[in-house]
């Protein structure tokens, strides 16, 4: 009996070994990620190996997913030295973040910028965008469901307005 | 006889009120609404069968649970806050009024939003020809809406459900995208914030948008499901899932 319990023990505290840990995806934590300095291997020390890896233009694009639901928790892309380019974050439904103004909270001295969200021919969109220029933030925002879709981070030294022009075709939004 | 002699005397009475009685004054009995008289184009019905042409007469019809949900978001006028200034507005006619509700009538409840705050009527769309657009809980029909080859109830399918998707909840948007492959994947001078799966769309704009997919999906869901489980079938799953067995055009075959 004595030698049964001492079994189960080792087996419990084997599975524990081996059991993976969720990595820390919250905004706090991805946001100390610093686009044009975060290195490859201290992404992958910090938050492990992705779940897909994709490539468009030659750089490196890296997708993690919650382990629970295996929605889209992060994307990023590295430039051709493995630097980081870009973030792309997407809160949980039950994390502060999908509110816009627990996002805005975290940053009292920034100025965000709303321009409308992408055209489409026939269904006006209900999503903008807020653009911070100095943190090279955009949060990317719900209007009807009044939730954050996503975060981005990148290089900051573009300007909003060139990133409208970029991206369009873009409507004013007056919705 | 004498009861005889007084009922021959009463449908005498009847006629001559009735003769006096224009057509579109016609009362209608507690429960039912007046559709009056009106030249019918030949259409399509939501189960896909013809309707011919014809000279409708006012009659009087019973009011349905589709009828009191709707007829009071059909507005006449210019839709507020409406972007593409070009778009010019046109009354609702009886003919359409008739239409919509008819179409109406057959479409899953599933998709019946108290945040559609009005369908308005204007004449041609910018992306002519377009038969519907969308946005702040509007929906906007043009002229091609009522096209003799188009299904009408089709179009409302598709535009209900941008309205649907708009309001999927912060669990149901990311899991509907999971389950049919789109990823949000975009920087500084990206042209989509959306990153489209590589294959599988029931029509080609769906490439869009997670949203106009879902509305594409839908309207397949409902009208050709069959080319959706082909095309799409994490798409077909998902629906199948999220609005149950009973969503489906209601008196009519799929």
């Amino acid at each position: 009996m004595r030698n049964l319990a001492l079994v189960v023990i080792f087996l419990v505290g084997c599975s524990s070994f081996f059991k993976k840990t969720e990595p820390n995806f919250s905004f706090q934590k991805i946001e100390q990620m610093k686009v044009g300095k975060t290195t490859l291997p201290e992404i992958t020390e910090n938050l492990g190996k992705p779940a897909k890896i994709t490539y468009d233009s030659g750089k490196e694009i890296w997708t993690y997913r919650d382990r629970n639901t295996d929605y889209q928790r992060l994307t990023i892309t590295f430039d051709s030295s493995f630097v980081l380019q870009s973030i792309v974050w997407l809160p949980l439904p039950h994390e502060d973040e999908i509110y816009l103004e627990k996002i805005k909270a975290h940053f009292p001295q920034a100025n965000f910028k709303q321009i409308p969200g992408p055209d489409n021919p026939h269904s006006i969109s209900s999503m903008v965008s807020y653009v911070e220029e100095t943190l090279g933030m955009i949060v990317v925002y719900q209007k009807e469901r009044n939730a954050v879709e996503a975060v981005v981070w990148t290089d900051s030294t573009r300007s909003p307005a060139t990133f409208v022009e970029l991206s369009g075709p873009y409507t004013i939004d007056n919705m | 006889m004498k009861s005889s002699m007084f009922l021959v005397l009463l449908l005498f009475l009847a006629e001559a009120v009735l003769a006096n009685t224009t057509p579109n004054e016609l009362l209608c009995p507690t429960g039912f609404y007046r559709v009056r008289s009106h030249p019918r184009r030949g259409y399509i019905r939501s189960d896909g069968v013809p309707v011919k042409a014809t000279n409708v007469k006012t009659h009087c019809k019973e009011l349905s649970a589709a009828f009191n949900f709707w007829k009071p978001k059909l507005k006449n006028g210019y839709p507020p806050n409406w972007p593409h200034k070009q778009e010019a507005e046109s009354p609702w006619t009886t003919e359409e009024e008739a239409r919509i509700i008819e179409a109406l009538e057959a479409i899953p409840e599933e998709l019946w939003s108290e945040a559609i705050k009005g369908i308005y009527r204007l004449k041609k769309s910018k992306d002519f020809p377009n038969p519907g657009s969308n946005g702040d809980g509007l929906i906007v029909l043009y002229d091609s809406a009522f096209d003799s080859k188009r299904n009408l109830a089709r179009i409302l399918v598709h535009e209900l459900s941008h309205i649907t998707y708009k309001k999927l909840s912060s669990k149901d948007g990311p899991d509907y995208r999971r389950a049919t492959n789109w990823d949000f994947e975009t920087s500084l001078g990206e042209k989509y914030y959306w990153k489209p799966r590589e294959s599988g769309y029931v029509e080609e704009d769906g490439k869009i948008s997670p949203e106009e997919d879902f509305a594409n999906n839908v309207e397949y869901f409902i009208f050709m499901p069959e080319k959706l489980k082909e095309k799409t079938p994490s798409a077909y799953n998902w629906i199948k899932r999220y609005f149950g067995d009973k969503f489906k055009l209601k008196g009519g075959k799929k």
